[in-house]
């Protein structure tokens, strides 16, 4: 507890620099006038005498700068000072400081932004229950040699149905959708999402329910949607009633049946829709090309899952594409 | 002799500061400055400038504490006296200087008689 102690004065005495530097001061010269008054005494002028105290004294300033050192915390005003001096030096070529303010800042700014980046994209999982349990499927076309991520339909229904090695399987495709509201259009991010999407994902809904297997089912036939939290506030100001009624999505009235938890994006990371409808609804709304099959699992081996995958491949693919 | 004023040793200042307190009572800087010298026979070299951060290292150590007073020819000054602690570390500094010196004389005086 001393050094705290001692520390705490220390400390504390940088603040009362003025008064401590005048009793310094004091304390100093009334030794040094004893002195001379001594030296008087014992015969010498005046001048010899102060002269000759200075000498006995030793260096008054060295003891004064060896005295503050003691007082306060040398490196602490040593800083000070130099923070001082750097900002009367900025203030006295302003011209300089702006381009080395505005330098730093966007060197600051573009690290930052990049960072941010780096870290959901590579360091980050997706905001879902389990990501590490997640996968993606790729192929490699046998005459191309293309790695594609790709697959049609029945390619994701053989996936999902047929395989022994995914829990459960999605997919998902990106599309444009052209909104109304109150006669006003607008474009909103959209994604065709399969029945299994949500549950896959282990995603709750924020309000209402998501889409599931059962609006999954039938070609054209489940007009619904789900919003995303980030939309549902900026579009509907976090209206709660807006879940239940209908909006207006390239002239097709579509049911609002929930909206999904602040932090969830999807899984595409640059792309974050606005509005989530049923893949069966292809037929009405035009996905944009590209269906992509993400599936989740309870750990296969890899090496296993590719092999098995390989097997079944042919027969798969040969099957009639219809979408 | 080749040396005849010695340096003050490190750490030994302090020891001669808090001595020094202890046999006279408070006293101002240069009083202290004056009783160094005459002990010593002027023997002993001190920058008397050197004193007063000392002086400050004791005061924060809490050895001793200080007061502004006013001297004999009627002028402000600053008086240090011991503390308690001050007291205490005096008999323990004048301990382990004792048995520091009782060593360096045996080991002098028997290379002496060697």
């Amino acid at each position: 507890m001393d050094w705290l102690h001692i520390f705490a004065l220390r400390f504390l005495a940088m603040f009362r620099r003025r008064k401590l530097e005048t009793e310094l001061d004091s304390e100093l010269r009334a030794h040094i006038d004893a002195l001379t008054g001594e030296n008087i005494r014992r015969g010498m002028n005046e001048q010899e005498a102060r002269f000759t105290a200075r000498r006995e004294f030793g260096g008054v300033e060295q003891a004064k700068e060896s005295y503050r050192d003691q007082r306060g915390l040398p490196f602490f005003e040593a800083l000070a000072q130099d923070l001082r001096y750097a900002s009367r030096m900025l203030v006295k070529s302003p011209g300089f400081a702006a381009v080395t303010v505005l330098t730093l800042a966007l060197g600051i700014g573009a690290n930052t932004g990049l960072f941010s980046l780096v870290n959901s994209v590579l360091l980050g999982n997706l905001p879902v229950r389990n990501p590490q349990e997640l996968v993606v499927i790729r192929y490699t076309d046998s005459r191309s040699q293309e790695t594609e991520e790709d697959f049609s339909y029945p390619m994701y229904q053989a996936i999902r149905e047929k395989n022994t090695v995914f829990a459960n399987a999605l997919t998902r495709s990106d599309v444009d959708f052209n909104a109304s509201y109150g006669g006003q259009s607008e474009r909103a991010v959209g994604e065709m999402v399969s029945g299994s999407y949500f549950e896959t994902l282990g995603v709750q809904p924020f309000l209402g329910r998501l889409i599931g297997p059962e609006d999954d089912r039938t070609p054209g036939a489940h007009p619904v949607a789900v919003l995303s939290f980030g939309y549902w506030q900026r579009r509907f100001a976090s209206d709660p009633s807006v879940v239940g009624r209908d909006v207006i999505l390239n002239n097709n009235p579509i049911r609002v049946i929930g909206i999904t938890p602040p932090r969830f994006y999807g899984t595409e990371m640059a792309r974050n829709p606005d509005i989530r409808v049923p893949m069966m609804m292809a037929t009405v709304f035009r996905p944009l090309p590209g269906v992509r099959a993400a599936s989740l699992t309870p750990a296969p081996s890899f090496p296993e899952a590719g092999i098995r995958r390989a097997s079944r491949w042919k027969a798969i693919s040969r099957a009639p594409t219809k979408t | 002799m080749a040396q005849t004023r010695g340096e003050v040793l490190q750490g030994t200042l302090d020891l001669i500061v808090l001595k020094t307190l202890e046999a006279l009572g408070p006293l101002h800087g240069y009083g202290i400055a004056v009783r160094i010298q005459q002990v010593s026979a002027d023997l002993l070299k001190l920058n008397q400038g050197t004193l007063y951060p000392a002086l400050l290292r004791l005061e924060q150590r809490g050895w001793i504490s200080s007061k502004w007073g006013v001297s004999d020819n009627n002028r402000k000054a600053k008086y240090y006296s011991l503390t308690r602690s001050g007291r205490k570390q005096l008999l323990a500094e004048t301990e382990s200087w004792e048995r520091m010196a009782a060593l360096m004389t045996r080991l002098l005086g028997g290379a002496e008689g060697a």
